[in-house]
C-alpha cells in the first residue's frame, strides 16, 4: 500500500488507467470478436445451408429413385423402367448440382472442416453406380434396395445435420433442428412410399415389412411431431398450407389400407403418384424452410456484417474520443502537477522571486492562486524580516566591531566565566600581556590560575568561585572574599619567572533568574605597587639622608669634624683591642667597649648629633643584653657587626660633611646661610629644652620671608643674643599654665622671631613672646635687692628708666646658675652683645601681654641673598 | 528580628545595638564563645547570628557546623578581624550568610545587615 | 404373471408399434387409447400395471392425463413418450410421477429396455 502512497502522480494516473483502457481494450475485442464471429457464423451457415440444400435436393431425387427402383424391382422389371431411367438422370443432375456446390472455393472452409463426412458421403454417392448396375441385373432384392438407398440418404442427411448444426444463433439452429427433423420425416415418408409401393405391388406384406412399415409411419409422425413443436410459426404454415388437400388424404387412406393388411388392391402406381405428390409437398415445405433459412442466414449475416463494423467505427470513434479526452485532462493536470512541482521546488531552493502560473480553474488552479497569495505574503515578511536581519547585522557588526576593538585595545584582562568556570573564547588582548599566555579560550579558569598561586589562594579561588555562581548568595558578600582581589603571580616567560601583582574582580551576569556567566576583569598593577614601594623606599632613604644632613647643618662643621675623627680612632681601637687580645677575657673586653661606647655617646649627646648617640645607644644594648649572660666569641661578633655599622655610618657624614663643605667653598657666603639655618635650628631647641625643663608649654616661632641672611659674626653674635632673650621669656616672661588660663591666654606660650628688611642697609631682628611682658615694682624690688638703685631712687624712677634697669650689669632675675639659663649674665649680656655688632635696639612691652625687642643691624643688600635651596641641593 | 552576637569582645555588643537602632531587631543574647553560642541557639533559636571566628575555645568554623545543624534556617553572619579569605570561603561553604571585616563601622554594619535581610534601604519609623 | 401395459398414443402406428414391441418383450396389453378422455376411462378401468403416455394428445396434453390420473388416486407406473425438443414437459411429467421418458422417435429395442428398467 505504502508503495502505491508513495507513486507520483503520473505513475498513479497510469496505475489507475492502464489497467481501464486494457479492460476496454479486452472488452472490445471479445465484442468485436463476437460480431465477426456472428457474421463468420452466418457466412458459413449460409454455405452450409447452400450445400444442405443441394444434398437435400440429391436425397429427394435418390428417394424418388428409391422408389422407382424397388417398384421396378418388385414388378419384376415389368413396371417403372422408364421413370427410372428419367429419374436416375435426374437424380445426376442433382448430384452434379451439389458437386458443383461444393468445388465452389467459398465453400473450401467447409469442406476442409468437414472433410471426413463429405468424403464418407461422395464415396456413397459414387456406390450409386454398383446399386445402379446391380438393380438393372435385377440381383438385388426390394429390401436391399431399400437399405442401400436408405443407407446413402442417412448418410447424406446426417452429413446435412452436421454441416448446418452449427450455429451460435439459438433461433437458428432451432430452425435449423426443425428442417432437420423435416428432412428425417421426408425421409420416412420416403421410405414408407417405397415399401408401400413394394408391398401394393407384390400384393402382400409379410410380418417384417408390416413392421417396418408401422414404425417407419410411427417415426415419420414423431419427426413431424418434433418438427411442429420446435418449427417457426412461418414453417408451420407452410406445413398446414402444403400438406393438405386430396393428394394428402388419399395417402392417408391408402397408408391406413396397407396397415390394415386386409386387402391390397390399390394400384401400386396410384400410391406411388400420390405419395410422390405428398413428398413433394413435403419437398416444397423443406424448399420454403431451406428458402427462408437461407434468406435469414444472409440477413444475419449482412446484420452481423453491419453490427460488426458499425461496432468497429463507433468503438474507434468513441475510444479515440476517450483516449482524446483522457490525454488532454491527464496531460493538463499532470502539466499543472509539475508547474506546481517546479514552483514549489524553486521555492525550496530558495528563489521566491517569481509566481507560479496555472490557467484552470479546478483544484490546482485554486491551488496556484492561494500558494501565489501565500508566497507574496511569505515575500512581504520575508522583505520584513530581511530589513530587519539587516538591521540586526548592522548593528551587530558595530557593536561587534567596537567591542572587539575595545577588546584589542583595553589594558584590562576581561573575559566570561561560564557556569563550570570555562573562560570564554572572546577574551580582551590585554589578558594574554598580562599572563604570557595564549591559551586562554575555554580553559578551566582554577586550571587556568593553578601555576600562578598560592595552593591556598587557589584552594580559596575554586570555593570563591562556586559562591559566586550560587544565586542564594548576595554578590556584594561574596565579592568580599575574593581571595585574588589583589594578587602577587608567579610567571614563567621563556624560563624567565617574573612577579606580578594583579588585581581580579568578579561581576555577575544574570539571565533571567539564574547567573549565566561572571565577567572577570585583570588589571596589572604590577608597575603601581612596585613604584608604591619604591617610593616608600625611597622616602625612607630621604628621611634618613635628610636627617644626617640636617644633623650636620645644626653643628658646628669643626666640632663635628673633630667628633668623627675621634669616634672612628676609638672604634678602630676597640676593633684592634679585639683582634689583638682574642684570648684574654671576653668579659673585660666587652666591659672596655662598652664604656668606650659610653663615652663615644656622652660626647654625641654633648654635640647634639642625635643620630649618632642613637646609634651607640643601641650597641650599649646589645652589649647590655649580652652582659646579663656568659659571652662567646660569636656574641662578640654581633657587636662588632653594629660597630662596624656605626664605623659606617662616620664614614657616611664624613663625606656628608665634605658635599657640605664643597658647598661652602663654590658659595662663600653660604656659610652664612648655614650658620643661619644652624642658629633658627639652636634656637628652636633651646625653646624645647628649656619649656621641658620649665615645664611651660612654648612654640618656637621663626619667619624669614625676605630670605635675610647673617653675616657669620652677626649669626654668633645673634645666637648668644637671642639665647639669653629666650631663656629670659620661658623663665620669667611666660606664665605657669594655672596663671596663663586664669589669664585667658592660650596654654601654649609663644616666642616669635622676624628677620625684616625695613629701609635700605638695615636688617631688623623682631623678637617677641606673649608673655606677662615687665613688671616694673618687680625690677624695683631686684634692683633695690641687688643693690643697683636706692629704695628712694625706686620710687621716684619712672617706669621707663625702671624697666631700661634690666639692662644694668649684675642685674639678673636667675637666682642660681644652672645649666640652660645661662650664667648670670642677663640681659646685660644681651645689651653689650647689641652693641659689639654696632646695632642698635629697641625695647616694647604691655604688662600682662607681651615683650618685644627690636634690634636693626647694619646690612649690606643684596650680597646677602641667595637663593636657599640652591645652596643645600648641590 | 532576633539576634544573637557571638563575639567575645563586649564592644562588638555595643556597636552593634548602636547601629541597629532603626531595625526591628531584639538582641536576644550574646555568647563569648562556641559552647555558650550552640547553647543559646538551642535555647533561643535566633533569626539572625553574628558570629566571630577567632574565639576562645571551639572556634568559629566549628561553632557554625553546630548552629547549622541545630538551626538550618538562622541567617549567620561572620564578623571577623580575620583577614584570611580562605576561612571566610569556608564560612559561607558551611552556610554563613554574611560577611564582614573588623573593625565595623556604622554604614558597613548597616549595608551588611541589609543584605543578610535582604532588604535595600533601613526602615526608619 | 405379465405387466399389463396401457399404451395411449393418437397415432395407430404408433401404437401399433409400441403393442408389437412390448408383446414381443413379453407384456400384456391392457388396452390402446387415441386421446386423453379414453386414456382416462380405460386407464380406471383396467388398472394397467404401466401407462405408455404420449405427451401430445388431440384433446390434452399427456401430463394433464397423468394429473388426472393421479388425483383419481391410480398408481400405475408412467413412461412418457415425448416428441424431441420437449424437455420442460418430461420435467412436468417427472414431477407428477412418471417413473421414465422415451423420445421419439425411438426403436423397439430402446423402448423395451426402458419399460424393464422401470420393473425392474
Amino acid at each position: 500500500m505504502k508503495i502505491l502512497y508513495d507513486l507520483p502522480i503520473r505513475i498513479k494516473f497510469a496505475v489507475v488507467l492502464i489497467p481501464l483502457i486494457v479492460i476496454i481494450i479486452c472488452f472490445d475485442y471479445l465484442q468485436i470478436r463476437h460480431n465477426y464471429l456472428d457474421y463468420n457464423d452466418s457466412e458459413r451457415l449460409n454455405i452450409t445451408l447452400k450445400l444442405g440444400v443441394e444434398i437435400n435436393q440429391a436425397v429427394h431425387e435418390l428417394q424418388k429413385e428409391r422408389s422407382i427402383a424397388i417398384g421396378y424391382t418388385s414388378s419384376e422389371g415389368i413396371k417403372f423402367l422408364e421413370e427410372l431411367k428419367k429419374q436416375r438422370s435426374i437424380s445426376d443432375a442433382a448430384l452434379n448440382k451439389f458437386y458443383t456446390e461444393l468445388g465452389k472455393p467459398e465453400t473450401s472452409e467447409v469442406t476442409i472442416r468437414h472433410n471426413d463426412e463429405l468424403k464418407l458421403l461422395q464415396s456413397k454417392f459414387e456406390s450409386l453406380k454398383g446399386i445402379r448396375g446391380k438393380i438393372d441385373k435385377r440381383s438385388l432384392q426390394s429390401s436391399q434396395i431399400l437399405n442401400y438407398y436408405s443407407e446413402i440418404n442417412n448418410i447424406a442427411l446426417n452429413t446435412v445435420d452436421l454441416l448446418i448444426n452449427e450455429t451460435r444463433d439459438k433461433e437458428i439452429a432451432q430452425q435449423v433442428h426443425a428442417l432437420i427433423y423435416f428432412l428425417k420425416a421426408k425421409e420416412e415418408a420416403s421410405i414408407e412410399r417405397a415399401i408401400g409401393t413394394q408391398a401394393l405391388s407384390s400384393k402382400e406384406m409379410n410380418d417384417e415389412l408390416y413392421s417396418a412399415f408401422t414404425s417407419l409411419v410411427a417415426k415419420e409422425q414423431s419427426y413431424i411431431d418434433a418438427f411442429l413443436v420446435i418449427a417457426d410459426a412461418e414453417s408451420q404454415g407452410s406445413y398446414s398450407r402444403e400438406i393438405s388437400g386430396h393428394d394428402v388424404e388419399e395417402v392417408d387412406r391408402l397408408r391406413n389400407i396397407i396397415h390394415l393388411r386386409t386387402t391390397f388392391d390399390v394400384e401400386p402406381s396410384y400410391w406411388y403418384d400420390m405419395t410422390t405428390s405428398k413428398i413433394n409437398s413435403l419437398k416444397k415445405v423443406e424448399d420454403q424452410i431451406s428458402e427462408r433459412l437461407l434468406s435469414r442466414t444472409v440477413d444475419l449475416s449482412s446484420s452481423a456484417f453491419r453490427k460488426f463494423w458499425s461496432f468497429v467505427i463507433v468503438d474507434i470513434v468513441i475510444g479515440a474520443m476517450a483516449m482524446w479526452l483522457m490525454s488532454i485532462i491527464v496531460s493538463n493536470l499532470l502539466a499543472n502537477v509539475k508547474t506546481l512541482e517546479k514552483f514549489t521546488l524553486r521555492i525550496s531552493q530558495g528563489d521566491w522571486s517569481s509566481k507560479v502560473s496555472i490557467p484552470t480553474k479546478d483544484e490546482i488552479g485554486q491551488y496556484a492562486k492561494t500558494f501565489n497569495v501565500m508566497v507574496d505574503e511569505i515575500n512581504a515578511s520575508h522583505d520584513i524580516l530581511r530589513k530587519e536581519r539587516d538591521k540586526a547585522k548592522f548593528l551587530y557588526h558595530n557593536i561587534y566591531r567596537v567591542s572587539m576593538l575595545v577588546f584589542k585595545n583595553i589594558h584590562q584582562g576581561i573575559f566570561l566565566l561560564d557556569r563550570n568556570f570555562k573562560m570564554s573564547k572572546l577574551y580582551s588582548k590585554a589578558m594574554e600581556k598580562i599572563f604570557g599566555v595564549n591559551k586562554i579560550a575555554g580553559e578551566n579558569f582554577s586550571n587556568f590560575m593553578r601555576p600562578l598561586i598560592i595552593p591556598r589562594d587557589l584552594e580559596a579561588l575554586e570555593m570563591f568561585m562556586r559562591h559566586l555562581f550560587n544565586e542564594d548568595m548576595d554578590e556584594d558578600v561574596v565579592n568580599q572574599l575574593n581571595p585574588i582581589e589583589q594578587v602577587k603571580i608567579f610567571n614563567e616567560i621563556n624560563g624567565v619567572v617574573t612577579t606580578k601583582y594583579i588585581r581580579v574582580n568578579f561581576t555577575r551576569i544574570w539571565g533571567k533568574n539564574r547567573i549565566v556567566n561572571v565577567m572577570v576583569t585583570v588589571s596589572d598593577e604590577t608597575e603601581s605597587v612596585l613604584l608604591q614601594k619604591h617610593l616608600e623606599e625611597a622616602e625612607k632613604q630621604k628621611k634618613q639622608e635628610t636627617e644626617q644632613v640636617l644633623s650636620i647643618l645644626k653643628i658646628d662643621p669643626s666640632v663635628i669634624r673633630g667628633f668623627l675623627y675621634n669616634s672612628k680612632k676609638t672604634l678602630k681601637s676597640i676593633s684592634e683591642r679585639y683582634e689583638s687580645d682574642k684570648e684574654s677575657d671576653l668579659k673585660m673586653l666587652l666591659d672596655f667597649t662598652f664604656q668606650t661606647i659610653h663615652s663615644l655617646k656622652a660626647n654625641a649627646v654633648v654635640i647634639g648629633l642625635e643620630i649618632m648617640s642613637e646609634k651607640f645607644h643601641s650597641i650599649e644594648e646589645t652589649i647590655e643584653k649580652l652582659k646579663a649572660k656568659e659571652v662567646t666569641g660569636k656574641d662578640f661578633l654581633t657587636v662588632l657587626y653594629e660597630i662596624d655599622d656605626a664605623d659606617k655610618m662616620i664614614d657616611d657624614m664624613n663625606s656628608m660633611l665634605r658635599k657640605v663643605a664643597d658647598v661652602y667653598r663654590k658659595y662663600p657666603s653660604g656659610g652664612s646661610v648655614a650658620s643661619n639655618i644652624m642658629l633658627v635650628d639652636s634656637l628652636e631647641r633651646s625653646v624645647k629644652v628649656l619649656s621641658d625643663k620649665m615645664d611651660k608649654p612654648v612654640d618656637f616661632f621663626f619667619k624669614n620671608e625676605e630670605n635675610l641672611v647673617l653675616s657669620g659674626e652677626q649669626v654668633e653674635q645673634c645666637k648668644d643674643i637671642m639665647l639669653q632673650l629666650i631663656r629670659n621669656s620661658i623663665k620669667h616672661g611666660i606664665e605657669d599654665r594655672e596663671v596663663r588660663l586664669k589669664q585667658g591666654k592660650l596654654l601654649r606660650g609663644n616666642i616669635n622671631v622676624e628677620l625684616e628688611h625695613p629701609k635700605k642697609n638695615t636688617l631688623q631682628i623682631v623678637y617677641k613672646d606673649d608673655g606677662k611682658g615687665l613688671d616694673v615694682s618687680e625690677i624695683k624690688d631686684k634692683a633695690v635687692k641687688k643693690g643697683l638703685i636706692t629704695d628712694y631712687e625706686a620710687k621716684k624712677m619712672t617706669d621707663k628708666k625702671a624697666v631700661n634697669l634690666i639692662f644694668e650689669n649684675g642685674f639678673s632675675t636667675s637666682d642660681k646658675v644652672d645649666e640652660h639659663a645661662g650664667r648670670g649674665q642677663g640681659m646685660s649680656l644681651v645689651k653689650s652683645l647689641i652693641e659689639e655688632l654696632k646695632a642698635k635696639f629697641k625695647m616694647d612691652y604691655e604688662a600682662g601681654k607681651y615683650f618685644k625687642l627690636v634690634i636693626s643691624l647694619p646690612f649690606k643688600d643684596d650680597a646677602g641673598k641667595i637663593e636657599e635651596n640652591e645652596a643645600i641641593d648641590s | 528580628m532576633r539576634l544573637l552576637i557571638v563575639d567575645d569582645s563586649s564592644i562588638m555588643r555595643r556597636i552593634i545595638e548602636k547601629n541597629l537602632k532603626d531595625y526591628d531587631i531584639e538582641i536576644i543574647g550574646m555568647a563569648a564563645d562556641g559552647d555558650e553560642a550552640v547553647k543559646l541557639v538551642k535555647g533561643e533559636m535566633p533569626d539572625v547570628i553574628t558570629l566571630d571566628i577567632t574565639m576562645p575555645g571551639m572556634d568559629g568554623l566549628a561553632c557554625l557546623d553546630q548552629i547549622m545543624a541545630i538551626h538550618p534556617a538562622a541567617k549567620v553572619m561572620i564578623i571577623t578581624a580575620l583577614s584570611d579569605k580562605l576561612t571566610g570561603l569556608r564560612a559561607l561553604d558551611k552556610g554563613a550568610r554574611g560577611f564582614l571585616y573588623k573593625p565595623v563601622n556604622a554604614k558597613d554594619l548597616a549595608n551588611a545587615f541589609d543584605r543578610l535581610l535582604k532588604r535595600n534601604k533601613p526602615t526608619i519609623e | 404373471m405379465s405387466k399389463k401395459v396401457l399404451i395411449v398414443d393418437d397415432s395407430i402406428y404408433m401404437r401399433s408399434l409400441v403393442r408389437s414391441a412390448l408383446e414381443e418383450a413379453g407384456y400384456e396389453i391392457a388396452g390402446e387409447a387415441k386421446d386423453g378422455e379414453s386414456a382416462i376411462d380405460l386407464a380406471m378401468e383396467t388398472q394397467p400395471d404401466l401407462i405408455t403416455l404420449d405427451n401430445i394428445l388431440p384433446d390434452m396434453m399427456g401430463f394433464e392425463v397423468l394429473k388426472v390420473l393421479r388425483d383419481e388416486g391410480l398408481e400405475s407406473k408412467v413412461i412418457m413418450i415425448s416428441a424431441v425438443g420437449q424437455q420442460t414437459v418430461i420435467n412436468k411429467g417427472k414431477e407428477l410421477g412418471a417413473s421414465d421418458y422415451i423420445v421419439k422417435p425411438f426403436t423397439s429395442e430402446s423402448l423395451v429396455e426402458v419399460v424393464n428398467k422401470v420393473f425392474a
